[in-house]
């Protein structure tokens, strides 16, 4: 059986847009402040679906799925982190 | 204000690193009878440094491994794993070291003692670090307003490059003296022309981290310990910070000595109703919590505790321990960097719940659950530490001061007997 991977977000990105809770119902519940608490387990065949869904959709490009194995590198190829990086002073 | 009684470290053939306790009064200087070391003083006192290249450098990866040191700054993340990554992660662009001197602990001063009494030390161990990591960039990271400590290290650079062997340009950069400039995460990202404040990380800093180098940021504690153990010292004390009677004195002690023989060096007050251990971010503990408990790291964790930034905070007598929460959870949401929303509204809410519990304002049992679940949601979901840090000190806090929650829910105050 291949791993998954997981759902992870990028909490300093993430603006609690809440678009995720409502199209991964199984994997995302909302805090007190509508921020996504995200279920830890391994994505099954039916949540991997969800999963992918809330991914294209968060308007902040916050969620992304790591890979199964190590939980340490993005399964996108691009850097999650220039999204939201600081511009540099020039 | 006490003058505080010193009595040596306990029987310790370990040369000290700061012979006697040093007090800071008020707002910051310390008041010291001891002299800052030159590069002379140094070199007579604790010998040249050794080379740290080649076989030098993994002997001493050993030695941190074998002594168990562990980072000083707060996480008390074991040294030698850090170090083996971001030797494990260096290429031919070399890595980078961070010697951590933003004290962002309101009720810390040791790292302002070491820098600036003993700046060699911790350059030293900068230095010992760079050789063995293979280091091309070697910086010290400070508050911009923490004068003292930069003028002190500025000087020991000086004196390095006078008069000290060939080593490796080192430089000073700050940051804002807010409480996160220190946090790794924010070193790292503002040592990359970034804003100093955490980031949200997947890879870790020690194998990308500063320009997407690997890096290892040190406190500076830590790099004064590294510089012990490459000349084959023992480093079994630590720097502690006792924060009483409006005074917050350093003292060096042994991690075998227990934690209320240390109080007892600074105070001469009976025994306090509860002192918070680990910075503002720790835990509440009453005397009989601590017992017979030492500094030793990890006799702290099997009791649920850590020495964190090294501070142990005595409440004041006649102080209310519940007004006193308030006030610092209301200073640590302040102090959130306001990226990650759990640590933005979710201080905001235990804070203002906190500050109406001090008030007397909680009326039934839906409070303490209503703070409780805040807590369950904000641990661990920050991109720091800094949130857990706060539920951490709130959530003791309402065992600790249990009989007081009780009062102050009937609207009154053990501590001040006032009516609320």
């Amino acid at each position: 059986m291949t791993a998954r991977g997981r759902l992870r977000v990028d909490i300093v990105a993430c603006e609690g847009v809440a678009i995720c809770a409502h199209l991964a119902a199984d994997l995302i519940r909302t805090d007190s402040w509508g921020y996504p608490i995200i279920d830890d387990a391994p994505l099954t065949r039916r949540t991997e679906r969800q999963a992918s869904a809330a991914v294209t959709a968060c308007p902040r490009r916050a969620l992304f799925i790591v890979d199964g194995g190590s939980g340490l590198e993005p399964s996108a190829p691009q850097d999650i982190r220039d999204d939201h990086a600081n511009p540099v002073p020039s | 204000m006490t003058a505080g009684v010193w009595l040596a470290p306990d029987a310790e053939a370990e040369l000290p690193m700061l012979e006697r306790p040093i007090h800071f009064y008020g707002g910051g200087t310390s008041v010291t009878e001891l002299a800052p070391h030159s590069y002379r003083d140094h070199l007579d006192r604790f010998g040249a440094r050794p080379s740290c290249r080649g076989a030098a450098g993994a002997a001493l990866i050993r030695r941190i491994e074998e002594a168990g040191l562990t980072g000083r700054g707060g996480a008390h993340l074991p040294s030698a794993i850090k170090w083996r990554a971001v030797r494990a992660a260096a290429g031919a662009a070399g890595s980078v070291i961070v010697a951590n001197g933003a004290e962002g602990e309101p009720d810390s001063r040791k790292d302002a003692a070491l820098l600036e009494l003993r700046p060699h030390l911790v350059l030293d161990g900068l230095v010992c670090a760079a050789e063995t990591l293979g280091a091309r960039q070697l910086v010290v990271w400070l508050h911009e307003n923490a004068h003292a400590a930069r003028s002190a290290v500025s000087r020991a650079l000086a004196e390095r490059v006078a008069h000290g062997p060939d080593e490796p340009m080192i430089r000073i950069a700050v940051g804002p003296d807010r409480y996160l400039t220190g946090e790794s995460g924010a070193v790292v990202q503002a040592l990359s022309g970034g804003v100093a404040r955490p980031a949200f990380r997947i890879v870790p800093s020690a194998a990308r981290g500063v320009d997407g180098l690997p890096t290892l940021v040190h406190n500076v504690e830590t790099l004064a310990r590294v510089a012990r153990l490459a000349r084959g010292e023992d480093c079994s004390s630590a720097l502690v910070t006792v924060c009483a009677d409006d005074t917050h004195v350093v003292l060096e002690v042994s991690t075998s000595a227990t934690v209320q023989e240390v109080i007892g060096r600074v105070t001469n007050a009976d025994e306090p109703a509860a002192v918070l251990i680990g910075g503002h971010g720790g835990t509440w503990c009453t005397s009989s919590d601590l017992g017979k408990l030492t500094l030793d790291e990890a006799d702290l964790r099997a009791a649920g505790l850590s020495l964190g930034a090294g501070v142990l905070a005595v409440l004041a007598a006649g102080t209310c321990g519940l007004v006193r929460t308030a006030e610092l959870a209301d200073f640590l949401a302040r102090q959130s960097t306001r990226q990650c929303g759990p640590c933005v509204f979710g201080l905001a809410s235990i804070a203002e719940s906190t500050a109406e519990l001090a008030r007397g304002g909680w009326r039934s049992r839906r409070d303490a659950d209503r703070i409780a679940r805040f807590a369950a949601e904000i641990k661990g979901r920050g991109a720091c530490g800094h949130p857990d840090g706060a539920v951490r000190m709130v959530g003791s806090a309402l065992e600790v001061f249990a009989d007081d929650v009780a009062a102050h829910r009937r609207g009154r105050c053990l501590a001040t007997g006032e009516h609320l």
